[in-house]
């Protein structure tokens, strides 16, 4: 399909950026393994045309993915996310690379294991792994789906199912390793924690989103799980894109937004199941995906940069860079505006689209938390753009520029492929009217022809007022950000308190996760190893060994004064041989052994040429 | 009537008093000489594999007389040969990884390296005579010759408390053999012969010969000891210390490849002679495998001594090969002997890289002192990690395929027989998993990333005798990882034949 375009040419540039990016940096041989790795990995991921498949690029682009956040496994301080010290409940909040990266293997696995679940009992129950046959295979009698169902396990499946997109596209409640997965450069983030893989989630709800659409319309549980994906992605929307507007770091604002607008096209796989007309929220969130990754991809790159020569990852120690990197501000600039979703970006064509099938779906819930999301997104973009770019060099750039490291504009490498990004992101939007129906036809031509019905609105009034609705608010943010941020220097926050530090703490949903199942299950094990393991296994053990050495001992003094009196005659025999023996080695266990390997030996001689080979 | 397979016992036994008098002018290097006999029985094993391969089953065996039991049969067919390949790939490459861990062991004295390579041939002899057996006596006297060597090779030159844990180790297998052997007689005196073929054609031929109370003790009893074998949970204490304290090239081959022959020989003895007594029995199993797979991992998740937590990783992964075959499917016995598989290549891997960074960080088992290897030993660290990938069921490694199918016969059994249970059951097991990644994946960090916590600053990469066998189980666990078709369609025509279906 067409997301294998989108990932094999944001690929390539930024394979070209990685080229001097990573210039200097140790372990590059492991560097350009993994990332072509993982290009192959995507690939098979979205070109796979069965579950199996799928599932081997899938978690070959999660081992890539953690083998590159954790790519300076040293911990220097440098590469750690997060703001040194700091805690929220009293669990830290500041990690290395190599923790950023287990931490992001564990949580996507947990969502990958309930995928396997789904996996497991699809096929258990169909036979097969293959999309169309799982497809086709619906309409015949005692298809996969009944069986299922007659386990009352249809909607679990489904259910399971998503939960891998969950963990891999870092949804609720699986999110919290996408923020801290920046640990990685700036080149992974943007490849793979912006515009491929965290895609991949995604692109298995459209891919088999469908096929459960009509497994589940036999049996009427469409809404339990298309609502459950809307909510999901609704929720994530709006809580990613608050914990944004606080963030200290660049990469962090990206990262929350990403996590925000995967939140969106979730939503709007969600709405095209509870709608009478499937293709338009479908389409909308498979465009949301493309001009995505096209813009979040430049933004990671310029970002990467700007972190690069101002030496620092938290925004308020750069400022005032826009004057020494005009290009690269102008990149990041285009790019934020696509992210806003101010006319005439993609961003805006594929934002809006999302936003009016939700509203025309009569899913005015889902339409209102996306209305404020788009709030939230100008601000936290204006406010990212204004504290680093705008206004006068803070200290440390000032410091930087004492010692003769001045800010200055990219190298070619790095700067074309992020500059043309983010001109693909304003060339999109401004050619958006003319391809958008072509291409949600193709689109719809890779569905199961019962749900290809139904077409992309065309341009209403009810359209034109939403598109009204969505840039004021999108304004109202911008200059809301604009007046907060351009203008006045920007003074990190002495004391944080209230909801400020409710948001700053990722509303401690990060801390809950290692309070209660990381820390619970490191005591329930710790207290089953001492009262179990410890308590009885180990206790029981050597009492038995010891029992057994006091039986022997005494058994052995009934040997030597008893038995050894009546055998003594025979054994004389044998210790001639001993004797032999123990001219070649010392001690008790060699004679044993020599003694036995000798008596096999002898026992084999005797079955094969005594008793004879038959 | 050629004499091939017999070599494969013969060899290592000439090989005993060989390698002791090798070890008398060569001390440690006699470990090379071990490594090449052990290459005889791999060869025997690769001709009698090609040899039957032309017979539907791909066997071939060699039938000695050996009145007044029977027949001292040894048999290479499609169960065996991936078993015999890897154990003596195993033993053939840990004798080399032997090589510089028993000098640091040792030190000058020749006598000591005779009787450890003398052992060390025995014990290889053990487990390849094991797996060959055609005849129940047979078998156990097999299975016994496994374990005394063993033994001592864990009181000589094992860790800690030595003499009371090889004791307990040898307490508790011996039992289990014991029991083992209590079932052998009474099928051997029911069925009136102990030739696992006659005694399959007798007992098919006349089901009442043995009455269905009796067939479940015996199925009963022969599994109880195996599963002491296979450190089921309750059956387990004496695992975690032998596995922690033995040299680590006696761990390497105690959990790569012994524990796993009593997974074997359940599918070799009890699926085969008694399908339907197993198959009453195995819920039971499944729930228990469970059991085991939560609690080993759980364990292993709050050790800081490495070699325990590779110990107790065994122990749950022994789990996962009674989990496959109690589903009783054709794709959960495959799955249990491909786990086999992947197990030994996956934990041979982990124990010389554990024994590798003994050997060069001065003795050093605690994670917490550990830290930032990667960049001292880049090739331990790559080998680490492909083998930790391995044993939690990553794609594009062997544990993917075996855990996969394993998995699968788990929910194929919960959909085919309609029971709640066995679904629980199987979704439990996949959760497994989860720890199996997060005990793994803390491993590596601690022992390999991050800053370091100790001084490493001499630490360098281990000689090649170790980075060799590394390499050669690295590749093999990916290869088989990718192409697994071969030794999976040898184990699917097994539990196929065992199903019935």
């Amino acid at each position: 399909m067409f997301l294998a375009n989108i990932v094999a040419w944001i690929s390539f540039l930024i394979m070209v950026y990685s080229l001097q990016y990573m210039k200097g940096d140790f372990g590059l041989t492991r560097y350009w393994f993994f990332m072509n790795l993982f290009i192959g990995n995507m690939l098979l991921l979205v070109l796979a045309d069965n579950l199996l498949l799928m599932f081997f690029g899938w978690e070959g682009v999660g081992l890539c993915s953690y083998a590159l956040i954790g790519h300076f496994y040293h911990d220097e301080p440098e590469h750690w996310v997060g703001v040194p010290g700091d805690t929220a409940l009293g669990v830290p909040q500041a990690f290395p690379p190599s923790h950023a990266g287990m931490k992001a293997f564990v949580m996507t696995r947990i969502g990958d294991i309930a995928l396997l679940i789904a996996i497991f009992l699809i096929f258990a129950t169909a036979g097969t792994f293959n999309y169309n046959v799982l497809a086709t295979k619906l309409g015949q009698p005692g298809s996969w789906a009944s069986v299922l169902s007659g386990f009352g396990l249809l909607l679990p499946t489904a259910l399971l199912f998503f939960g891998g997109p969950i963990g891999k596209s870092a949804q609720f409640p699986l999110q919290e390793w996408l923020p801290d997965a920046m640990a990685g450069p700036s080149s992974v983030s943007a490849l793979i924690h912006a515009a491929t893989m965290v895609k991949a989630g995604v692109f298995l709800v459209g891919r088999m989103g469908p096929i459960f659409y009509i497994a589940l319309l036999q049996f009427n549980l469409v809404t339990p799980f298309f609502g459950t994906i809307a909510w999901i992605g609704a929720f994530t929307a709006f809580l990613a894109a608050t914990q944004a507007t606080v963030a200290r770091e660049i990469k962090k604002v990206l990262a929350y937004s990403t996590v925000s607008q995967i939140g969106y096209m979730m939503m709007a796989l969600g709405i095209a199941g509870l709608s009478a007309n499937f293709i338009a929220g479908y389409s909308a969130g498979l465009l949301q995906l493309m001009s995505h990754a096209i813009f979040k991809a430049s933004l990671f790159m310029a970002a990467g940069w700007v972190i690069h020569v101002t030496e620092t990852r938290f925004m308020d120690q750069m400022g005032g860079v826009a004057k020494a990197m005009r290009l690269t501000s102008v990149s990041m600039l285009l790019a934020g505006l696509s992210l806003i979703g101010i006319p005439p970006f993609s961003g805006f064509w594929t934002k809006d689209s999302i936003l009016s099938s939700a509203f025309q779906s009569s899913q005015f819930v889902f339409y209102g938390i996306g209305l404020a999301t788009v709030l939230l997104t100008a601000f936290y973009t204006t406010r990212m753009l204004g504290i680093t770019f705008a206004g006068k060099p803070s200290s440390h750039v000032d410091e930087l520029a004492e010692e003769g490291k001045l800010a200055h504009e990219a190298g070619l490498t790095m700067l074309v492929p992020y500059l043309t990004l983010a001109i693909a992101s304003l060339a999109l939007g401004i050619f958006y009217p003319f391809y958008s129906e072509p291409l949600t036809n193709y689109i719809a031509s890779s569905l199961p022809a019962a749900l290809s019905i139904g077409a992309v609105p065309g341009l209403t009034i009810t359209e034109v007022l939403l598109y009204g609705a969505s840039i004021a608010v999108a304004g109202v943010g911008l200059i809301v950000g604009y007046l907060v941020y351009f203008r006045r220097p920007y003074v990190v926050p002495t004391k944080v308190t209230g909801l400020r530090a409710f948001l700053w703490h990722r509303w401690y949903l990060d801390a809950i996760n290692y309070r209660v199942f990381v820390g619970g299950l490191t005591s329930a094990s710790r207290g089953l190893y001492k009262y179990v393991e410890q308590g009885i296994w180990d206790r029981l053990s050597p009492t038995v060994a010891r029992d057994v050495i006091d039986y022997s001992q005494a058994s052995g003094v009934l040997d030597s004064q008893v038995v050894d009196g009546a055998v003594n005659d025979l054994a004389t025999a044998g210790s001639r041989l001993s004797n032999l023996l123990r001219r070649l080695q010392s001690g008790v266990t060699e004679q044993y052994i020599i003694s036995f390997a000798i008596g096999i030996a002898l026992l084999l001689i005797y079955m094969i040429f005594v008793v004879g080979a038959r | 009537m050629t004499f091939l397979l017999i070599g494969a016992i013969v060899v290592p036994l000439i090989g005993v008093p060989v390698v002791y008098w090798f070890s008398l002018l060569l001390r440690q290097k006699a470990g090379y000489v071990a490594s090449l006999l052990s290459l005889v029985p791999l060869a025997a094993v690769l001709i009698a594999g090609a040899e039957g391969a032309s017979s539907p089953q791909g066997a071939y065996s060699e039938l000695y007389s050996w009145s007044p039991i029977g027949t001292f049969g040894l048999r290479v067919d499609n169960l065996s040969l991936p078993i015999l390949l890897i154990i003596s790939l195993l033993v053939a490459l840990i004798a080399l990884f032997s090589v510089p861990y028993m000098r640091q062991r040792i030190g000058d004295d020749p006598g000591r390296y005779g009787l450890y390579y003398s052992l060390y041939m025995l014990y290889s002899l053990g487990m390849i005579g094991t797996v060959l057996a055609t005849n129940l006596i047979e078998f156990y006297l097999f299975f016994e010759i496994m374990l005394v060597p063993s033994f001592f090779l864990i009181a000589e030159w094992g860790y800690g408390e030595r003499d009371k844990i090889s004791l307990t180790y040898f307490i508790w297998t011996h039992i289990g053999a014991l029991v083992l052997l209590v079932g052998i007689l009474v099928t051997g005196f029911l069925a009136g012969s102990t030739d696992m073929d006659s005694v399959v054609t007798n007992i098919a031929a006349n089901p009442s010969t043995i009455p269905s109370l009796v067939r479940l003790g015996v199925v009963g009893a022969m599994s109880f000891g195996l599963f002491v074998k296979i450190a089921q949970f309750g059956l387990h204490a004496w695992l975690p210390s032998a596995y922690a304290e033995a040299p680590t090239p006696i761990s390497a081959l105690l959990s790569a490849a012994m524990t796993g022959i009593g997974g074997y020989a359940i599918v070799r003895i009890v699926m085969t002679i008694y399908p339907s007594g197993f198959q009453t029995l195995s819920a039971i199993f499944a729930g228990w495998a469970l059991v085991t797979m939560f609690y080993g991992s759980a364990m292993a998740l709050v050790q800081d001594d490495v070699k325990k937590l590779l110990a107790y990783s065994s122990m749950s992964q022994m789990g996962y090969i009674l989990f496959g075959l109690a589903t009783f499917t054709s794709l959960g016995i495959s799955g249990s002997m491909f786990q086999y598989i992947s197990n030994a290549t996956a934990k041979g891997i982990l124990f010389i890289a554990v024994g590798a960074i003994m050997l060069q960080f001065r003795g050093e088992r605690s994670m917490s002192k550990m830290g930032g290897l990667a960049g001292r030993m880049p090739v331990t660290a790559s080998a680490a990690f492909i083998g930790s990938l391995a044993l939690m069921g990553f794609p594009s490694t062997n544990g993917f395929f075996s855990e996969f199918l394993l998995f699968q016969g788990g929910f194929v059994r919960a959909t085919t027989a309609f029971s709640d249970y066995r679904v629980i059951v199987a979704v439990l097991g996949v959760v497994a998993t989860a720890f199996t990644a997060g005990y793994s994946l803390l491993a590596l960090k601690k022992i390999f990333f991050g800053p370091s916590n100790g001084d490493t600053a001499n630490v360098k990469e281990a000689p090649w005798t170790i980075t060799v066998p590394l390499i050669v189980l690295s590749i093999l666990t990916v290869v088989l990882g990718i192409y697994p078709g071969p030794v999976i369609s040898r184990f699917a025509a097994i539990g196929k034949a065992i199903v019935g279906a």
